[in-house]
Order: C-alpha cells, then structure tokens, then sequence
C-alpha cells in the first residue's frame, strides 16, 4: 500500500470516527433522562424551564399521565392555575382513577374557591366514573353477555342463565348511560386566563355580563369567528377569547416549541 | 211597554249562537300567521339632562314571551317600567308583539352607547342595533318634567271609570321606597279592554313591576257598584325636585247606545240581571271609547340623600335593615375555604343593596360574593343574602373582622350603620407549622388584584418520576380501533349465535313435522295393507300388520324405536281395556302360538284399530 494510500484511508478513518462521535451526540435523548432534567429544574424553582422540558417530553414521545401531571404541577407552581388544571384534567382522562392528579387536582381548585356546583343523587352517582370508565364496564358486560349465550349454545347452562343474562343487560344499559351523561364532561373545556369576561357578543367591544374564574369547567357550545360560547356548570353562558377557553380532551394537542399552549 | 221574554230568550240564544259561530269559524280558518318574529329597540330621547331620564322600549314582534339581558354600562342604571303585549287578527292574519320598557337612569354627564345585545324570543336569537345618546348637565331643579306620556287624550266617562292611587307622602327621599296602591275603577256592566298595565306620568318616578293578575273586587261608591282592580307595588322617586305624582291607564269601553240609556233610566232595569251585554246587542249598539285614565296628580318633594355624615361604604340603599353575618365552618385547616353568609334583611330598596366589604389585608383572601333575593311577599320588603368565600392565609388569625352595613333610614332622616362583632373561627393546623412560601415562585404575569395573589402550597407537590406510558392522544373509547373492532367482533358472535338458534329450532320444528308426516303415511299404507289381508283372509298378515301399525305409532307417541315396544310396554302405559293391548297380545300369540282369526274378528279389529289409532291422532 502507499503512502498516499495510507494517509488516505487514514484521513476517511478519522473522519469516520468524528462524524460517528456527532451523530451519537446528536442522538435524542431518553425521555427518562428528559424527565429528570425537567424534574430538577422544577426542584430548583425554575418553573418555566420545567414547563417547557415536559412540553418537549410530550411533544416527542405523546401524552402520558404522569408528565401531564409534572406539568400541572409546573403550572401551578408558576401561577398559572388555569393551565395546571387543564393538565391535571388532561391526566386524568388518561388515567382516570390516579389519585395523585385527583388530590392534586382537588387541591387546586379549593386554593382557588373553585367549588363544585351541588349534584344530586343520579349526578353524583354517574361521576363516579369518567365517560372512558362507563363504556369499559359497558364493553365487558358485553364481552360477557356474548360468551354466555356462545357457550350455552354447545353446552346448555340453564341453570340461572336468564337471570345472569338479564343482569348482563342491565349493566350494559346502565353503563351506557352513564357514559352519555359523562359525554358533555369528556368534552368541556377550562378557563385558563385569569380576569375573563363573559361577553354578551362574539366582539371585543362587546358589554359583559360577568366574569368568569381561571380554572372553571366549561362547556363549549358553538364558536365564532375568535371566540367560543361556553356555559359553565351552574348554567351561566357567554362568549369569551378563544385564547382564554382550552379544550380537555382535544383530538389532537400540540406541544412543540413555540406552539400556543393547547 | 210590553216585551215578549220568550221571544226575547230566543233572539238572544239565536244571537249566542249566530256570534261564537262567526267568532269561531274565523279562528278556525286556516289564518295566516305572523311566524317571523322581529325585533326594534329604541330611545326616547337621544339628548336629556342628567338629572332626568329616558325611556328605552324594545318591541319583539311575533313573540309573546322574550327573554331580555340588557348590558352593564358604566355610569347607567336601567330600571324596568313593565311590558305590554297586543295580538290582533285583521284579514285572518295573527300577530303578536310584546313590548318591554325601561327607564334609563345616568349616573354621570357624557356620551352613552347601549351597545347592541341579544333578545331570544321564542328560537330565535335576535340582537338589537347600538343605541347612542347624550346625557348633558343638570338642569334646574324643579323643571317641569317631560309628561313622558304620549297617550291619547281622549274623553273620559267621568262617572263610569277613574284611577286613584294611594300610600303617598309628601316628602320623600331619592331612592326611598313608597308602597302605593292603585285602583282602577270601572262601572259594572261596562264592558273594558286594558291592553297595558298602569304607568307612571313623567320620569321622577319609577314602579316596581305590576302583577298581571291583580286582585279584582266590588264595591260600592256614591251609591254605584264599581268593579275594582287593585295593583299593590312600591314607587321610588329617581331624581331631586318636586314633582306630581300621578298614575295613567289606558282602556277601550264599549259603551251602550240609545236603547240602553233608554233602559237605563228605568227603576226596574237597573238590576244586575239586565246588565248583561248580551241586551246590548238584543236593544242597541255598542260604542267604543278609548279612554286615558290618569289619577289625580298629589305634589311630592324628592329630597336628596343628605351628604353630611354620609358613611364610606353607603352604596344607596335607603330604607330599615338589619344585618347578620355567619361562617361555616367555623373550624378549619389552613387553607381551607369558608362560606360566609352576610344577611340584609328589612324593607327598602334592595337592589342598590350590595354585598357589606370585607376588609383588605394580608389575612384574608376573598372571592366575589354571589347575592339572592328572598322576598316575603313584595320587591322591597325581604332579605337579600350574601355568599362569600374566604380562604385565612395566616394560621394566627383568630377571627373573621367586623363587617359594616350602612343606609339611609328615611323615616330618622340620618344615615344608619350596622357593624357586626368579630366572629371567633379556629384555624387548625395539622403540622403546627406557618405555611411556607414556594421557593423561587415567579411573580405573577396576568394580575395585581388581592384575589390573583398566589397562596402558598400547605403541602410539596409530588412529583412523578417516571414516564409512564404515551400515547398519540386524548380520545375516547369509541373513536379507538381495539373497541370498535371488539364491539364488532361480540355483536357478529351474538348474531351468529341467534342465526344458529333459530336454525337448530326450525330444523326441530321441520323434524317432528316429517316424522309425523311419516307416520301419517305409513299408517295409510297400513290401513290398505289391513283391507287387502282381510280381504284375502290371510290372519297372519293381517296381525303382523297391525302390530307393526301399534309400534309405529305408539312409538311415535312415546319417542321410542318402534321395535323396542312390547306387550309389557303396553299394559304398562295403556289403560287396562284398551283394545290395542288385545289386539297386540293376539298379534302375539299368533306368532308364537299359530293362533287362527276369523274374518268376522278380523274386521272387527281392524275397526277397533281405526278407532283407537284414530282418537290418538
């Protein structure tokens, strides 16, 4: 081999080595490594860097209840509650029965004189699970009901079969209700801009008839043009910012970097 | 003068019938309604002092019942003055309209826009025009109002109908409430129209909203029986100066014509019996009289609210109150939120009764109260209730502070204000500790105001440390493909399950249907088989047949093989004098015995046979 050769391959080998270097450097990294930085600067009190780290977790890798829940938490730490129960909200969507988000939720909204409007006896009893929860029971209940008739075609079980049956329908019926009363909620929305007014036209110059908390549950029923006509849970209405209304269980949410807060 | 009753009863039932029928063949016609509802709203006045006032009408055609949310303007207080509604039918067409008025009280001189707002009437949601005036400086006190009145003047039927109106005083003060009873007085017999409630003349004044159901009454005056009706409500005056009170109302009489006066004048006739309307058809015509009725006018002074010794937190209310406060719960955790109940009860004007100021500081944190109005029979006699939530920041403090309510009492003529005591809470803490600050919390970017400020966290917030699992995104179940495809996948199942059901049930049914049909065939077969044998005297034939035909069909009978039934089958199941058993014991015998038959007994089975077999279906 030459020596030109020589100095040549020596060269491309180096080269090699520089750009492997690069390209591993470049490699994204873990999201538990992005988690535990995001953790330590909401440990440091920095809370718009964690915000901003766990919006990155979330805009790489999807939705998880427990980095909504670090965001939360980041929000609320900075001050803005209206955000930090959007995400809390937003977790429990994912994961409706962490009581974590729910205390953490709960004590949120008591800080923030958010209370809960009175419900009666059938409200109370379908908020006891959230729409997702319902069509699960609904679904097993069908699972069920299904192989039950399937396997009493090849091996009779007369025994109780009717009233098991009838039972299995039951479930199926409640449970379906209970998922349509819970629709509305799945689909609400929060107020997460302090001092929004609840207009009686869908314009800016508009008269108001009232204000409405950060924080609050709203529904939204229509829009128009930049702004969303919502009710809240005690049946007020108006119109207000589009930029002050957040939808809960959006079809799609965006986190990235310079992307409004969704 | 002689009148014919019968003939007359007659006539009238003749007349009863003639009228509802025309009456309701008009409405029964397919009439043309105004479906389409519309919409006006409009000032009185685009230029008035501000020491006066205007009026605001809006008018919703097409509707009878609106639902109206006028705006918050700043330095403007809108005070309701009632509505009125009109139907008419002309040509066979229906329309409606309502008309709700307001009166436009400013606080301040400048240039107003009532910007335009939402009416929903019916399903329809219409929104009004904005609305533009000015309110320029006072003018003197004392300047003879606006009669504010564009009624018709016409003549009034001075004895027949009048208004009187009573509960006023000579002096009063702005704001001051003044229950007043009007009364409307209308002559029995004549027959009245009022298409709009009783309204106040000129705009010193404002009135609490009439009941459309006013209490109605008879009585006697100068010897003449009146039909009264009674609005009890409350008037207020609205600015300084002196002014006539007097209430106008507007009503259509159907007067009688000739004959009835010519009745009239006659002792006899002047009985409530003849004082139907049904005579005034019979004997004459009716006249109608559009009247404007207008109480007596009574000069009231409206004195000002004193400004001497007038208390900080005066916001209007004029009137006797009492003020209590209560708290609950009255132990709690740091933090913990507490309802405070502030109670305003008494009579006056409540609606310039606003909720007591907790005071500021850097104990409390206080949210926005919400008010009710619990009114014990009228708009200015009841308790308005006051809800507020109060979170204690600081775990030394010992009590809720001293609330202070004040107004004018008119009747003392001086300002009264009502202070409660501090109300004693206990503030539990779990860990005996003050609550810390957050580290490093970032100042707040959206407010300033006391109840934006950020309390500090009770408890560290725990953090998640790890990443759990993702997903694309927040959806339900049903918009997610695992579910759909289960669903899917359970509801096949379940119809192959019923597909396979039915069929299992109909091939059954098709079975014990093709056995029958089996046996039906056979036992004809049989039957000719047992004809020939008899005929041709072979009994062995004959019996071998007939012990088949009792198989095939006990059988059948017994979900059997046919083989397998037996004599022992047969005296087992069979009552004891059935001829089958005889017949298939013979059948029996001759096989194993070479029994011989007759053809007399031949025949005599076989008709014993036919019978049995043919009872049993």
């Amino acid at each position: 081999m030459t020596r030109l050769t020589r100095t040549f391959l020596l060269i491309l080998t180096l080269f090699a080595i520089v750009g492997g270097t690069a390209a591993l450097c470049a490699e994204r990294h873990t999201p538990t490594q992005m988690l535990q930085s995001a953790n330590a600067a909401y440990a440091a009190g920095k809370y718009e860097e964690a915000i901003d780290s766990y919006r990155n977790i979330l805009a790489e890798h999807g939705l998880s209840p427990e980095i909504l829940h670090n965001l939360g938490n980041s929000y609320a730490g900075n001050g803005q509650y209206g955000l930090a129960i959007l995400q809390y909200l937003r977790g429990l969507r994912l994961a409706p029965g962490d009581n974590d988000i729910q205390a953490d939720l709960e004590l949120i909204r008591k800080k923030n004189g958010l209370f809960h409007q009175e419900k009666s006896l059938a409200q109370q009893f379908f908020h006891l699970y959230d729409m997702n929860q319902w069509l699960l029971w609904a679904l097993i209940s069908y699972i069920l009901f299904t192989a039950l008739l399937a396997i009493n075609l090849y091996f009779p079980l007369r025994r109780g079969l009717y009233t098991i049956c009838l039972l299995l329908v039951a479930l199926i019926s409640i449970s379906s209700l209970g998922a349509y009363r819970q629709h509305n909620y799945w689909f609400g929305g929060v107020i997460v801009l302090p001092e929004t007014r609840l207009l009686l036209s869908p314009f800016s110059t508009s008269s108001s008839v009232g204000s409405i908390e950060e924080g609050s549950l709203v529904f939204s029923e229509k829009q128009h043009g930049d702004y969303f006509y919502i009710r809240d849970e005690s049946g007020r209405s108006g119109w207000v910012p589009t930029s002050s209304y957040r939808q809960i269980g959006a079809s799609s949410l965006t986190f990235g970097q310079g992307s409004a807060e969704q | 003068m002689y009148y014919n009753f019968k003939t007359l009863l007659q006539q009238r039932t003749a007349f009863i019938v003639l009228f509802f029928g025309i009456i309701m063949g008009y409405l029964l016609t397919p009439a043309v309604a105004e479906n389409s509802v519309s919409l006006s709203a409009t000032l009185s006045k685009t230029a008035f002092p501000v020491n006066s006032t205007a009026s605001l009408n809006i008018t919703v055609n097409g509707a009878q019942s609106v639902d109206i949310r006028l705006p918050e303007v700043k330095n403007l207080v809108f005070h309701s003055r009632g509505q009125s509604s009109r139907m008419q039918i002309i040509n066979g067409s229906y329309s409606s309209s309502v008309t709700y008025s307001y009166l436009i009280e400013p606080q301040k001189e400048g240039n107003y826009t009532i910007p335009a707002f939402e009416v929903k009437a019916q399903d329809a949601t219409l929104t009004t025009e904005p609305l533009s005036f000015e309110v320029t400086a006072a003018k003197a006190a004392g300047t003879p109002p606006d009669s504010g009145s564009d009624q018709p003047q016409a003549t009034a039927a001075k004895d027949l109908v009048f208004l009187t109106v009573s509960g006023l005083k000579d002096t009063v003060y702005i704001g001051e409430i003044i229950p007043v009873e009007i009364k409307a007085y209308f002559r029995r017999g004549i027959r009245v129209e009022i298409k709009q409630l009783p309204q106040i003349i000129g705009d010193s004044f404002v009135l609490s909203p009439l009941s459309n159901e006013p209490e109605q009454t008879v009585e006697s005056f100068k010897g003449k029986n009146y039909s009264v009706i009674t609005w009890n409500s409350a008037a207020s005056p609205i600015k300084e100066g002196t002014f006539d009170f007097a209430v106008n109302l507007d009503a259509t009489l159907h007067l009688p014509q000739q004959n009835r006066t010519r009745l009239w004048n006659q002792p006899f006739f002047d009985d409530d019996f003849f004082n139907d309307d049904i005579f005034d058809g019979l004997l004459g015509g009716l006249k109608k009289e559009r009247v404007n009725l207008k109480s007596k006018g009574r000069s009231i002074a409206i004195l000002p609210i004193p400004q001497q010794g007038r208390p900080q937190d005066f916001s209007g209310a004029v009137g006797s109150f009492d003020f209590k406060i209560k708290a609950d719960p009255k132990e709690f955790n740091l933090g913990d939120p507490v309802g405070l109940t502030m109670t305003i009860s008494g009579k006056g004007n409540f609606d310039r009764v606003s909720a007591p100021l907790f005071p500021e500081g850097d104990e409390w944190k206080t949210y926005s109260p919400t008010a009710e109005f619990e009114s014990s029979g009228s708009s200015y006699e009841g308790k308005k209730i006051f809800e507020q939530a109060i979170v204690a920041k600081k775990s030394a403090v010992s009590a809720i502070p001293s609330l202070q309510f004040s107004y004018f009492d008119p009747d003392k003529k001086s300002f009264i204000t009502k202070t409660t005591s501090p109300l004693p809470i206990t503030i539990k803490d779990e860990n005996g500790l003050q609550p810390q600050q957050q580290k490093g919390t970032m100042p707040l970017q959206h407010s300033s105001t006391q109840a934006s400020q950020q309390l500090p966290t009770s408890q560290p917030v725990q953090m998640r440390l790890e990443t759990g699992t993702f997903t694309k995104k927040i959806a339900p179940y049903y918009q997610r493909l695992w579910f759909i495809f289960t669903i899917i996948l359970c509801t096949c199942v379940l119809l192959g399950v019923v597909l396979i059901s039915l069929r299992r049930h109909f091939r059954t049914k098709n079975e014990i249907q093709l056995k029958k049909d089996r046996l039906h065939k056979m036992l004809r077969s049989k039957s000719s088989a047992l004809k020939q044998a008899i005929d041709k005297g072979n009994d062995k034939e004959f019996l071998q047949q007939c012990r088949e035909i009792i198989q095939e069909k006990l059988a059948y009978d017994w979900q059997m093989e046919p083989s397998a039934i037996s004599h022992i089958d047969l005296q087992n199941r069979l009552p004891a004098d059935s001829p089958l058993i005889q017949i298939f014991s013979t059948a029996e015998a001759h096989v194993y015995g070479g029994l011989r038959l007759s053809p007399e007994k031949m025949a005599t089975y076989y008709n014993q046979l036919r019978e049995e077999l043919g009872e049993k279906g």
